[in-house]
């Protein structure tokens, strides 16, 4: 496997894992947030715009990593990429809004603004990435993308399974209810359609049979470990399922290589000139300091006030 | 009709021109907070720890806009302009994925330095959780130019020849991006010129809150936070007028034809040649100028044998629109008009007849702040249209690779709106934070 794939696709899991809890942030704060309003926003101020520069950070990854693709990206994609990126702006004014109202009333209100602009953009990007997968709904020789590309049932259960997914984090993280202990249920329901989905609609990544089958086994163990952990009231069971979304993203992605719009190799899209390898060389040494900036902002949110001596 | 790659340009070029604003506030702020920051702990000033809090939290609000501007603008170049992206993708992408750790670092951060503010008992290492926000912010900037400096002069980052011949990317070499013919100057024009509008935009904000204001200490507030930002814009007035001059003439030697149509150079390249004051472009020529005999030759090459390009040496298809000739008057003319001002504050200010108590002062500062927003949006409008008809200087057409497909339409006007109701939100939304937040309340602590 290409090492710009696979810095790609680290990149890519990354930043879905991201929006998919903030996925779980926003359906909580659409259902029930008054009664969750403390650890909800408790967890969104210090992190939300990391996840905004994560999707910029995908984006010029993506770039860097398959030009040759961008042609053909650019104009299928060009108008729900559009309506994204323009929810995205949605997204950070009235998360915001909602930060400093303190008016409560207005503050609920804003922020369900913000979290139905993340939901649609989350559903958006999943069509994209959902058609991209399998090609349904779109040429690429004609490059012309039609409604199907929306409305195919692979599409359909990918967006359900996303929505588990976030939902699963959400039960994990924000402690919903006394759901606490079945956290790993959505997530091992949305597996299970996402499997149907593969097998019913996506021959060509279920073809890939080796990587396929470690899939299969590599999440039933990740869902059992977290449902006894959960079980259990293991404190740490909710960071624990933001890791186990983690992987199984990285693992969608071995299933998926090589395969692009169905049955395209992704490999001849690949950026092959002069700068792959520095390329890789500034994403090891940038994403260095990244992550040394994360665990600092992490570390610090811990302290307490006047802490820190030196 | 209007053609779609009409809408590609209006839509790119409305979402930097707002981006570009965010952006220069994003640059310029971080300075002024970390200095107000660092003279409120050395001097236990209460004025200078209020104007940093302050500053933070509309840091903060206009980061948030800036970043969903700033996402919108990386997507808009992958869609917009697919095929100029999967060019630059492979020869020239390496300031643009620098800047992006550039943006992660700037944004951690703030994360870090808005929260933890009373996190620290060594008040310094807060101020020094700050720097890498400054720090990241004019590195963003710097690295965006770069890619830009490409755009106007492509140098040898890649074979030209052979891809316009064929289309093949072949002889890139990595890092020539980094110093293209016109990326030293680009980089010191523009940054210069984005602290000037920042710090411009901060001291008219300021100097209008201190014409409201009749209290004694929310006068000394608002007279420190002006003073601080008087520094920064004494600093980049000169940097922009010293870089300026060295942008104009290096792209006499870069850029021929974008020299010649800001010049408004409707002859074949010669000496002894006119600078003309004014004048607008009229069914082809100019009109309503004022000729200054061999000014122009003077100003380029220091002599009026000094030869200087003329338009009518290239082919009329490859020529940037005239417009880019008043356009470049009036941003020459308002930074007299922004420079003058300033000098006359600061004269007055050392001959110690406190410039900041008069009215008239005041409103002029509260203009220039207004003026230097509009030198820098046009300042960089007049830059993009003279390189036209090129996205890619001599090497692709903007026209050549922009995205014809019909998604554009309905994503303009669906990104206008949602500006047209963010853009006010935030402003409504500052006005509400700090209307909470009373400074007197503040300032007595």
């Amino acid at each position: 496997m290409n090492t710009l794939y696979i810095l790609n696709h680290v990149v890519f899991s990354v930043f879905m894992t991201l929006l998919l809890v903030e996925g779980g942030f926003a359906i909580t704060a659409l259902v029930a947030y008054e009664k969750y309003k403390e650890r909800l926003m408790s967890y969104i101020t210090p992190i939300w715009e990391v996840t905004g520069t994560f999707a910029v950070f995908y984006v010029v990854n993506f770039e860097a990593t398959f030009p040759k693709l961008l042609g053909v990206v650019g104009t299928l994609y060009a108008l729900p990429l559009l309506v994204a990126a323009a929810l995205i702006i949605l997204r950070n004014v009235f998360l915001i809004h909602g930060e400093y109202q303190g008016d409560v009333g207005r503050e609920a209100r804003y922020l369900k603004i913000y979290a139905l602009s993340t939901v649609v953009a989350l559903v958006i990007l999943l069509s994209v990435l959902s058609s991209a997968i399998t090609g349904a709904g779109i040429n690429t020789t004609a490059v012309t993308a039609s409604l199907a590309m929306y409305l195919n049932p692979f599409n359909l259960i990918a967006i359900a399974s996303a929505l588990l997914v976030s939902l699963s984090l959400a039960i994990g993280i924000f402690r919903i209810g006394n759901l606490d202990r079945l956290g790993w249920l959505p997530l091992a329901l949305a597996f299970a359609l996402f499997y149907i989905g593969i097998a019913a609609f996506a021959p060509s990544l279920s073809a890939n049979l080796g990587a396929f089958v470690g899939f299969i086994a590599a999440f039933v163990i990740l869902v059992a470990v977290l449902g006894i952990l959960q079980a259990r009231s293991w404190k740490h069971s909710g960071k624990l399922s933001v890791f186990a979304v983690l992987f199984a993203i990285g693992l969608v992605g071995m299933i998926e290589y090589p395969y692009i719009f169905g049955s395209a190799d992704i490999n001849a899209y690949l950026n092959s000139s002069a700068l792959a390898g520095p390329i890789v060389t500034i994403t090891l040494v940038g994403g260095s300091i990244v992550a040394a900036s994360l665990a600092y902002l992490i570390y610090i949110s811990y302290l307490r006030r006047g802490a820190y001596e030196d | 009709m209007v053609p779609v790659v009409m809408f590609d340009r209006f839509l790119m070029g409305f979402s930097l021109f707002v981006h570009i604003i965010l952006a220069s506030l994003g640059i310029a702020l971080p300075v002024i907070m970390l200095s107000a920051e660092y003279l409120g702990v050395r001097r236990n000033d209460r004025h200078y720890s209020t104007l940093a809090r302050r500053l933070a939290i509309a840091f903060v609000v206009l980061f948030a806009i800036g970043t969903a501007s700033g996402i919108l603008v990386a997507v808009e170049m992958l869609v917009l302009w697919p095929k100029f992206m999967q060019l630059v993708s492979q020869v020239a992408i390496l300031p643009f994925y620098i800047e992006v750790f550039a943006f992660f670092v700037e944004t951690i951060f703030i994360g870090i330095y808005f929260y933890s503010w009373d996190k620290f008992k060594n008040k310094y290492l807060h101020i020094l959780s700050g720097v890498p926000i400054a720090v990241a912010a004019v590195l963003s900037g710097v690295l965006i130019t770069i890619l830009n400096a490409f755009m106007n002069t492509p140098g040898s980052v890649f074979n030209e020849p052979a891809f316009i011949a064929n289309g093949t990317v072949t002889g890139v070499h990595p890092f020539a991006v980094f110093y293209t013919p016109s990326a030293g100057m680009e980089v010191l024009h523009a940054i210069s010129s984005t602290y000037f509008a920042g710090a411009f935009v901060f001291l008219a904000f300021m100097a209008f809150m201190l014409l409201r204001t009749t209290d004694i200490s929310k006068r000394t507030y608002f007279k420190k936070g002006l003073t601080l930002a008087l520094i920064l814009c004494v600093l980049a007035t000169l940097l922009s007028i010293y870089s300026g001059i060295n942008s104009i003439a290096t792209l006499q030697h870069v850029q021929p034809e974008k020299y010649a149509a800001i010049e408004g150079n409707l002859f074949h390249n010669m000496s002894h040649a006119p600078e003309k004051i004014g004048g607008f472009p009229i069914n082809g020529t100019l009109k309503y100028y004022v000729n200054m005999t061999d000014m122009q030759s003077i100003l380029a090459g220091g002599s009026p044998a000094a030869i200087v390009p003329g338009l009518l040496n290239y082919s009329r298809s490859t020529w940037p629109p005239l417009i880019v000739h008043p356009m470049f008057d009036f941003m020459f003319g308002m930074s007299l008009v922004v420079g003058f001002i300033l000098f006359v504050t600061v004269i007055l200010w050392l001959l110690k007849r406190d410039p900041l108590e008069s009215r008239k002062i005041l409103w002029l500062l509260v203009i220039c702040g207004i003026l230097a927003v509009l030198i820098m949006e046009d300042g960089w409008i007049l830059s993009e249209l003279g390189r036209q008809p090129w996205i890619i200087y001599n090497v692709m057409t903007v026209a050549s690779v922009a995205n014809y497909s019909s998604g554009a339409l309905p994503a303009t006007i669906l990104i206008f709106a949602f500006y047209a109701i963010a853009l006010p939100l935030v402003v409504i939304l500052l006005r509400k934070i700090f209307r909470d937040r009373p400074l007197e309340a503040e300032l007595r602590g």
